[in-house]
């Protein structure tokens, strides 16, 4: 029951972008950063953003839970720019090397269209990552995860720790519920209003002495678990979560591989001087 | 099979032998049960054979064993996994998987077997432990006992001799407990692996036949042979191990036991000769005591995120001893945790006193009703026990000298006052149910909860729990419920059982009738306990010869 309420999808989803294979997936995603992140080219990061926006659209996630991380994000991200310009007003100016003031508080803060054009760019591009990222939560199986990673060649100690994470997730928090409620019939006020942050932080700690001892019994047990199934024992290992790549895959990784090679070109361009690194309609 | 000599082994961190020059022979395609109370060593036993001795748990071992031909000491886990398949005993942790089918698969994921060939063969050893449907299941929406059948399945791959269950029905209900029984047995005699069964619940695990019966105390076997003659023996009581029910009867009503062999089932019992000694049974009064409410529940709702809860309407008493029965999931820890406030039914009120518990917070109800969990690890965050016992008393502003006064009495009601300055570290599980207790009592609760007091422990410990709770009871007043699946503790101690299926009160009677009532064990997925069968194949009067039975029972405990 309770691990339907995660973000994290336990149950494949139906939607094209979710029923591709893991290393598909984890392929979309890499390109999907590599885009997002190597550039503050308005021109590459805006028809960028609407097609993972898409993306992220097309397999229906549900807002009511994205809704607080994307609250989060949208407040970190106005505060960030916030302290940029307080900190330097002129930053898009310093990578155009050009000035267009549009409005003057006084001499050190000015608002140029340079400066406006970098924070919008930066705000693509982070929401653009933060996109990419929902759609990857909404859409792979942690069993997809770790046999994807596993077919990107990373090494199956590293996916097994991943896919062992999210199995015990839900357990080590029933524990954790089972512990606070234990504590608070003994007399631990978690209530906001009626105690203050330092006995809230102090009483939180008591809990986590249970749940790491609970926690330690249970790794004992799973190291026990695998070793008798033969973990560990061989060089390669095999996943049955892993699908066979179908048409839909290499269409997708195709997409990828165009995109990668674009944003090569693109960066080979721009490291001749080509391209600026600030576009400026 | 396996093969011990003289062998004896003691773990790194121990200061004593934990096995004591063990001699044991297992032969192939035998089903052996290894019986013996907590602290045996019966478990240890286990570990050497699947090899996590030594190399998981380092110790010194002295002697030999061998499994298959092959030297524990010399052999790697892995090789020894080929031949060994081990079923531990906490279902949820040794379920590695995501979902049941990766579960399965996870033997064969490590041994790189090719996804085609590792489908049919998940399907397939699916199919014999009848999962066939569940294969895309998580493990949150499995019950215990499909749990185990998972890890069963997880091992069955391959060339597999031998099977080992440690304790696999600890965590299950009776009825899940038989289905366990039945699929050991068909993995025995139909796909003719030897199985090794360590376990201390000896009448469930008679629900099939076994070969033979390895009795264990102290480190040394004590017995070893048929499950007939360990009967006969008598050692079981005097090593901490429940008889099978009937067979306690017939004792205590014939003076004693003059059947030999077949005694493994109450079916080949010879009762035409029992029924020609004289019985004596004494009148059975019931007592019917009008009390005062002291909980009422009025149409109670709650659905979300735990089984469903729906009461109409339900009064317990003070001073009263209540059964709360019914299988894994029909919602009684739900109802305990309403009961606690911790959850807050949807609809409907619950009144404390005549106090309406909405108003309550968690700290205030807990004055009231004390609820003790399961598993005592989850309820203690302190480093020694007069600390752990304070810590409520300190929240809820008592002064120094009265959080002294408290705990101590606490400590003293549960027995465990001279330990007040132990580490809780150094306690047995035994001990630190004991320490819930007392952590629970040091608030001078009303009402008692607990939930599965008995689950995970032998018969000495379960006896040495239950009448502390009894005497509790009798002379302080307080009200108990005990949240359980053993009926047999329901019958001995409660005199009242609530019923749950489907978190609806399908039965709100005397314990005694419920435990008579088969149409509602079966809806209720539960099992009549040997000791009525045996009542209803004698033709005596049931409710007198159980109730004589449990009294009797009770003064041999107390002596």
């Amino acid at each position: 029951m309770s691990s339907r309420q995660f973000v994290i999808q336990y149950v494949p989803g139906t939607r094209y972008f979710q029923r591709l294979n893991g290393q598909t997936k984890i392929i979309f995603f890499v390109v999907g950063l590599i885009v997002m992140m190597s550039t503050f080219d308005l021109r590459v990061l805006i028809p960028a953003f609407l097609f993972y926006f898409i993306v992220l659209l097309s397999v229906k996630p549900n807002w009511k839970q994205l809704k607080g991380i994307l609250i989060f994000m949208t407040l970190m991200n106005l505060l960030n720019i916030v302290l940029f310009f307080i900190v330097n007003p002129r930053i898009g100016n310093d990578m155009t090397q050009t000035t267009t003031v549009l409005f003057q508080f006084n001499d050190f803060y000015v608002f140029t269209e340079e400066t406006l054009i970098y924070f919008l760019a930066r705000i693509l591009k982070i929401f653009g990552t933060l996109l990419i990222s929902l759609w990857l939560i909404t859409s792979i199986t942690p069993s997809e995860l770790a046999s994807g990673l596993y077919r990107c060649k990373v090494p199956y100690k590293i996916c097994t720790v991943v896919s062992l994470g999210f199995r015990y997730m839900p357990d080590i928090l029933r524990e954790f519920r089972m512990i606070k409620e234990s504590m608070q019939m003994r007399g631990v006020e978690l209530n906001k209003k009626k105690t203050g942050l330092i006995q809230r932080i102090k009483q939180n700690g008591m809990i986590l002495v249970p749940l790491v001892l609970v926690s330690f019994d249970k790794v004992e047990t799973v190291a026990s678990a695998m070793d008798l199934r033969g973990y560990g024992q061989r060089k390669k290992r095999t996943y049955y979560s892993d699908a066979p790549a179908a048409s839909d895959d290499y269409l997708i990784r195709g997409v990828s591989l165009v995109l990668l090679i674009g944003m090569i070109g693109y960066f080979v361009l721009s490291i001749q001087g080509k391209v600026p690194h600030l576009w400026i309609p | 099979m396996v093969s011990f000599q003289d062998f004896s082994f003691q773990y790194k961190s121990q200061q004593t032998e934990t096995l004591k020059h063990i001699n044991l022979e297992i032969y192939e395609g035998e089903k052996v049960l290894i019986l013996g109370p907590s602290g045996s060593g019966k478990s240890t036993l286990g570990y050497c054979i699947n090899g996590l001795i030594p190399n998981q748990y380092p110790g010194t071992i002295q002697g030999s064993c061998t499994v298959k031909g092959k030297d524990i000491r010399t052999t790697r886990i892995f090789d020894l996994s080929k031949i060994v398949g081990s079923v531990l005993q906490d279902s949820d942790a040794q379920f590695v998987g995501l979902n049941v089918a990766e579960d399965i698969a996870f033997a064969l994921e490590n041994q790189a077997v090719p996804r085609e060939e590792m489908k049919n063969r998940v399907h397939e050893a699916a199919r014999i432990v009848n999962l066939t449907e569940f294969l895309n299941a998580f493990p949150s929406d499995l019950s215990g006992g499909q749990k185990q059948r998972v890890s069963v399945a997880g091992v069955l791959h391959g060339a597999i001799d031998l099977l080992l269950f440690d304790e696999p029905l600890a965590s299950l209900d009776p009825h899940m407990g038989e289905v366990m029984i039945e699929l050991i047995d068909t993995l025995n005699k139909a796909h003719h692996k030897t199985v090794v069964m360590i376990e201390h619940r000896l009448e469930d695990v008679l629900h099939r036949d076994v070969d033979r019966v390895i009795l264990m105390d102290k480190g040394e076997i004590i017995f070893n042979g048929t499950a007939d003659g360990l009967i006969v023996s008598g050692l079981l009581i005097k090593h901490g191990i429940r008889e099978p029910l009937y067979i306690s009867a017939i004792r205590q009503f014939f003076r004693g036991l003059s059947q030999t062999e077949h005694l493994t089932s109450l079916k080949t019992i010879d009762l035409a000769e029992l029924k020609k000694a004289p019985l004596k049974i004494h009148g059975f009064k019931p007592i019917d005591a009008q009390k005062k409410p002291l909980i009422e529940l009025h149409g109670i709702k709650f659905s979300y995120d735990a089984p469903l809860i729906d009461i109409d309407l339900l009064t317990i008493s003070r001073g009263e001893k209540i059964s709360i029965i019914g299988e894994n999931g029909a919602g009684k820890t739900t109802l305990a945790r309403l009961l606690t406030g911790v959850i807050r039914p949807q609809e409907g009120r619950i009144l404390l006193e005549g106090q309406d518990t909405s108003v309550l917070s968690i700290r205030e109800i807990a004055q009231q009703i004390g609820y003790v969990m399961q598993n005592p690890n989850q309820m203690l965050v302190k480093s020694f026990l007069l600390e752990e016992v304070s810590v409520a008393l300190e929240l809820n502003g008592f002064s120094k000298d009265e959080i002294e006064q408290k705990a101590g009495d606490a400590l003293r009601l549960a027995g465990i006052y001279t330990m007040r300055n132990w580490p809780i570290q150094a306690l047995s599980y035994g001990q630190r149910k004991r320490l819930t207790i007392a952590v629970v009592l040091a608030l001078n609760p009303s009402v008692l909860i607990l939930d599965e007091p008995t689950a995970g422990q032998d018969y000495a410990h379960y006896r040495d729990i239950m009448s502390f709770v009894d005497n509790l009871n009798r002379s302080n007043g307080t009200t108990i419920l005990f949240i359980t699946h053993d009926l047999h503790l329901a019958l001995e101690y409660t005199e009242r059982s609530i019923v749950l299926v489907g978190g609806k009160v399908v039965a709100d009677q005397p314990t005694l009738e419920v435990l008579q009532d088969k149409d509602l064990l079966a809806k209720a997925s539960l099992k009549e306990t040997s000791i009525f069968e045996l009542a209803a194949l004698l033709e005596v009067d049931v409710n007198a010869f159980v109730h004589q039975f449990i009294i009797h029972e009770k003064e041999q405990k107390d002596e």
